[in-house]
């Protein structure tokens, strides 16, 4: 089998940001490989070792890039070949994954494709999926495990576990499967000097420069800018009793949420309010207990955007459409459905439902294409994107759209660290996958007027697809308490318990929590933990590391204590207690 | 100085796990309110204990009633000059590496602890991996007396003799040894700043420092080699440590307990998350740290560590490299066995200073010692830094581990070995310390005390008492 794994050199994330002023220094930072392409390559070896074959190391970048192959050398890879050349630099993620699928074509007979899901830098998670539309293959990503015989992956998606078996060739995307292997020193030291292939725009099939590189790239980052922190509120040293007084208050009026500050329209006020220009879809998703909030979500943020200069249409692609499912769409709000029916779209596969979803882009002809960034539509949106040879932009929290369609995206990047806005200037439709909870789904009062089409679609031969089980991803509700490093003795924990039970709330924690074995990794919020977006989110004891904040951006309102007034998580939150965790949820409770 | 609360339990604790108590608490923001904190406890007779971010291991941060004065809210500076860091010492280490890291440049030591405030760091005598202590580049100290006055002192400029030293215009005699046991116990040639790196805070507080930093090695490698026996680890060790001694800057036994508690503590620690399984039936592995700017010259005695390594019986497939930033996976193994014996301590709420001590010891030759030790410990784990002979253990619910390590530190005193100062005395190695002093090193301990701290507010809790 001829296996290729595509690694990516990427700035180490520990030197990123300046802790003062908050910016970033590239010129320091040290280039590492792409954390979840060592996995990519464990697969490819565990592949390689049981099946037998070659296995090829595949970069694109900056000729410092063959550090990172000869890493990969070192853990296995036979053969090396970098792409680099002054034509391909500034790629965004779908002329990334032509470049590559081009160099593919060259190297030739080629079975597996393996990647990374995603990277620490762009974070896209599209290279992959753009990458199998553009070689006219399946792909399968979010793999977290691999069984060898047959060859099989299982992925984890919405609500959902499944299993593919491998249909060659196809690519697939790696997530965190077992840890990856670390080089021997005698294969570290070989690969030193092992020969290395560096490709450029001669070496590949299409050698026009105009496909490749900025000039190509459908996307353009207009502005990157570091996360701003503003203290909102001074940090309120009020005394035991009136903490837990206002504590309490918020715990229990739901009235006290701050809605968050939803998408724009922008030029609004030279509309003349009469004819509709165009139209924008939603890509709609559904599980086994009904229709998706995030498909709510983007119908509401759809509404708001448009503000009635856009037709609004969404499109789902399913297997059938129960009533419950139906009374769902219609509840939207939106001006028009597509749906399409196919006994074939059981189970999510990117391949043929993005085709469908194509057939439905080409007949409407939309200004804007949403998915969520969901597993689903982190697939779903590339692969589409590369059959419209247009450009996605990944993970939306801000979005705003002009009169003339143009649509600002707002995403954030590195971690969390750095917003970025892009623009698809020419290119389309614009597409972008929208984050969880960024926006919110407001009930619709338009029920009546949306219409139901159902459409038809052709498309290739589905994967041969399992359904392993559902699972409750146990939704965090819509009131989080968490707790962190600030809890020092274990048995304390219960208290917690109590009063998130008191307070009909999910309890979590931050990471401490989690490596002192005090809790499950289930529970950790951050970027190496879950992302949550609760009405109300109210920590104890957390200090508020940015990997911590990361992972409650979607929170509408944040409610901290904290012993320590200059705890970082004390700027950021609408209500910085300071006192005494342990003390306030005892006295919490007594009340 | 506010009286202590329920509400500020925290300061009641260090990573040693003990438990202390407070009177009061303090917090100040700037140097001037420090001092008058410092005034206002001698005149009152109120004893003192510093605090950094209590990470130590020891207990030296655990109050004993009196003030706990925490440092960390202390106005925080940092500046480069000349090569030299100047900082306030509330700043954490992790702020420093960051700062430095993007001068490209780093410390001479390597100690793992980021939160710990770079003067706890220098009070503990802390060290890392490599062997090298962060107060031994400390080139300029401010420093506050119990008193609440300052003194600044200057590499070379104040040293011990055998008759004492000479500092703030007057002489403290005492008959001071060749060698030290001991920190806190001087030795003949010693710096002024080195005898005060280890003291613990019981002569004072590190307010600012002058540290060397040095340009970051272009190469730095981590190495793991995973060998079937201890024997042939420490054969392994006991060569390797001779022959590569240009890069090799750190060199690490770990005992099969160790690895067996690292591989335990994989689903709940996320520095391992990333690590795979060690390979199947390794029973000690050594962990190397190479670096320097010779790139061929490393590759070569990499290569010669290879050849060692056969030679004590390991096969090269159980070796685990990693260069750069990738080294940074591996290199934690050391500071994650730590972290991994506090949350066994916790699991096991087993907080009571009598289960847990930490020794860091070494004589005649480290294996030996590290053999020793292994006879006569049955439940715990042993590390041993080969190139410094010190040696980390962890005894984990043992009936009195106290008496153990005390019989163990006794043999090792009678055959030359001594103290190391890493971690500190704390309160976990005090009274054994104070147990196995000679009359000599009793009046020394004695005289610099009374000079530095004539009211005993600072270490009366400590050995005064003792004594
Ligand atoms: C702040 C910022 C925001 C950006 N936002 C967008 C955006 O919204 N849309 C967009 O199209 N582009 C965007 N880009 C550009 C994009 O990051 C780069 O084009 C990049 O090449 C695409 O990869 P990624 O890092 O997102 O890869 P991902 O799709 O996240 O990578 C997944 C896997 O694909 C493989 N892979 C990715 N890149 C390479 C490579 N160069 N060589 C070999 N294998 C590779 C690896 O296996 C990797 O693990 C952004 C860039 C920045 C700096
Ligand atoms: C997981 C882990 C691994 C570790 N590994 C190592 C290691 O490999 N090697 C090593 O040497 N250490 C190690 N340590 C211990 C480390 O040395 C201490 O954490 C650190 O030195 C203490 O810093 P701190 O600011 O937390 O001081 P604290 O714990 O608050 O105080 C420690 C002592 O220093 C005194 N002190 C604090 N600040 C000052 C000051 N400004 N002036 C004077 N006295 C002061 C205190 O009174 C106390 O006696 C480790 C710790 C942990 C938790």
């Amino acid at each position: 089998m001829r296996i290729v794994v595509c690694v990516k050199q990427v700035p180490s994330m520990s030197a990123q940001m300046d802790p003062e002023t908050g910016l970033l220094f590239r010129a320091s930072a040290e280039s590492a490989m792409n954390p979840l392409d060592f996995c990519a390559v464990e697969a490819g070896m565990q592949i390689l070792k049981r099946h037998g074959g070659e296995l090829i190391a595949l970069s694109m970048g900056p000729q410092s890039a063959q550090e990172t192959l000869r890493l990969a050398m070192a853990l296995g890879a036979g053969r090396a070949i970098l792409l680099s050349d002054k034509a391909f630099a500034g790629a965004d993620a779908y002329v990334t994954a032509f470049t590559l699928s081009q160099a593919i074509k060259a190297i030739g007979n080629v079975d597996l494709v393996v990647c990374g899901l995603n990277t620490t830098d762009g974070d896209t998670a599209q290279v992959p999926f753009s990458l199998a539309a553009q070689l006219g293959w399946p792909s399968f990503g979010w793999v977290k495990l691999i069984e060898l015989e047959p060859l099989a992956f299982v992925q984890e998606q919405t609500g959902t576990e499944a299993r593919a078996e491998a249909r060659l060739p196809m690519v697939i995307a790696v997530g965190r499967i077992s840890p990856p292997r670390i080089p021997t020193l005698g294969a570290k030291l070989a690969a030193k000097r092992k020969p290395l292939e560096v490709w450029g725009l001669n070496d590949l099939p299409e050698k026009s420069p105009e496909f490749y590189g900025l000039r190509a790239s459908p996307t353009r980052v207009k502005k990157i800018y570091a996360t701003k922190r503003e203290r909102k509120v001074l940090p309120l040293e009020l005394g035991l009793n009136e903490t837990v007084k206002i504590l309490k208050g918020e715990l229990s009026d739901p009235k006290a949420f701050i809605e968050p500050v939803i998408a724009t329209p922008t030029q609004l006020p030279d509309w003349n309010g009469q004819a509709k220009s165009g139209s924008v879809l939603a890509c709609l998703q559904a599980d086994h207990r009904g229709l998706c909030l995030v498909s709510k979500e983007m119908a509401s943020l759809l509404i708001s955007l448009s503000q009635g200069r856009f037709e609004t249409h969404g499109v789902f692609i399913g297997s059938d459409l129960p009533k419950p499912l139906e009374d769902e769409l219609l509840a939207l709000g939106l001006d028009c459905v597509h749906v399409c029916l196919d006994n074939d779209f059981k189970i999510f596969d990117a391949r043929p439902f993005s085709e469908a979803a194509l057939a439905c882009v080409k007949a409407l002809n939309p200004a804007v294409v949403l998915a969520g960034a969901t597993p689903e539509g982190r697939a779903l949106a590339p692969a589409l994107a590369a059959h419209l040879r247009t450009g996605v932009t990944a993970d939306c929290t801000g979005l705003s759209l002009s009169d003339n369609g143009e649509l600002l995206q707002i995403r954030p990047a590195f971690g969390g660290d750095i917003m970025a806005q892009i623009l698809t200037p020419q290119a389309r439709p614009q597409i972008a996958t929208v984050r969880l909870g960024a926006f919110s789904a407001l009930e619709s009062a338009k029920r009546s007027r949306t219409k139901i089409k159902r459409f038809q679609a052709p498309h290739s031969q589905v994967l041969p697809l399992q359904t392993l089980g559902h699972f409750e991803d146990e939704p965090a509700k819509d009131l989080v308490i968490a707790i962190g490093g600030g809890l020092r003795d274990k048995a304390a924990i219960s208290l917690f318990e109590k009063l998130a039970e008191k307070a009909n709330a999910s309890l979590m924690c931050s990471r401490c929590l989690v490596e002192r074995g005090w809790f499950d990794q289930s529970r950790q919020i951050g970027l190496s933990g879950r992302s949550v977006s609760p009405k109300l989110l109210v920590t104890f004891g957390i200090s508020g590391s940015a990997q911590f904040l990361s992972g409650i951006k979607g929170a509408k309102r944040l409610v901290s204590i904290n012993l320590d007034k200059d705890a970082p998580i004390l700027d950021f939150a609408d209500v910085p207690l300071v006192g005494d965790m342990r003390e306030i949820a005892e006295r919490c409770l007594e009340m | 100085m506010t009286p202590y609360s329920s509400t500020l339990s925290s300061v009641l604790k260090d990573e040693s796990r003990m438990e202390g108590k407070a009177l009061w608490v303090s917090q100040p923001q700037s140097v001037g309110e420090l001092l008058d904190s410092l005034k206002e406890a001698a005149e009152k007779g109120i004893d003192i204990t510093v605090q950094g971010s209590r990470t130590g291991l020891a207990g030296g941060a655990v109050p004993a009633g009196g003030l706990a004065l925490g440092l960390s809210k202390l106005k925080k500076s940092m500046e480069i000059k000349d090569g030299l860091l100047l900082a306030s010492a509330s700043v954490a280490l992790g702020e420093a590496k960051v700062y430095l890291k993007r001068q490209r440049l780093v410390f001479a030591a390597d100690p793992s602890e980021d939160e710990a405030t770079l003067g706890g760091l220098f009070a503990t005598g802390a060290r890392g991996l490599k062997t090298e202590p962060f107060g031994r580049q400390v080139q300029e100290l401010l420093w506050a007396l119990p008193t609440g006055e300052t003194l600044l002192a200057r590499r070379g400029e104040a040293c011990f003799d055998s008759t004492g030293i000479r500092i703030f215009n007057q002489s403290i005699k005492c008959p001071v040894p060749v060698k030290s046991r001991f920190p806190g116990v001087p030795f003949q040639g010693q710096d002024l700043i080195d005898f005060l790196s280890g003291s613990d805070g019981r002569l004072g507080i590190a307010l600012n420092i002058k540290v060397k930093t040095f340009p970051k090695p272009k190469n730095s490698w981590a190495i793991a080699f995973f060998l079937k026996s201890e024997a042939q680890a420490l054969s392994f060790a006991e060569a390797a440590s001779d022959a590569s001694r240009e890069f090799l800057k750190a060199l690490w036994i770990f005992d099969q307990n160790a690895l067996s508690l690292l591989s335990k503590s994989r689903a709940s620690l996320s520095g391992l998350k990333d690590i795979p399984e060690f390979p199947s039936d390794s029973d000690s592995a050594a962990l190397a740290w190479l670096e320097g700017d010779d790139e061929e010259g490393i590759e070569l005695a990499m290569s010669g560590l290879l050849d060692l390594f056969s030679e004590s019986g390991g096969s090269e497939s159980d070796t685990w490299a990693a260069e750069g930033i990738e080294a940074e996976k591996i290199a934690p193994l050391k500071h994650l066995a730590e972290e991994a014996a506090n949350m066994e301590l916790d699991k096991a709420r087993l907080t009571s200073n009598a289960i847990r001590l930490s020794i860091e010891n070494s004589y005649g030759s480290p294996i030996k010692a590290f053999r020793d030790l292994g006879e006569s410990l049955v439940q715990g784990y042993r590390i041993l830094s080969v190139l410094d002979g010190r040696i980390h253990a962890r005894l984990f619910a043992l009936q009195d581990p106290g008496k153990l390590v005390l019989g163990y530190a006794l043999r090792a005193l009678a055959e030359g070995g001594f103290f190391a100062s890493d971690y500190g005395l704390g309160k976990a190695k005090r009274d054994m310390a104070i147990d196995l002093a000679s009359p000599q090193e009793k009046e020394c301990l004695m005289a610099i005390q009374q000079a530095f701290d004539p009211a005993s507010s600072m270490s009366n809790r400590f050995f005064r008492a003792a004594l």
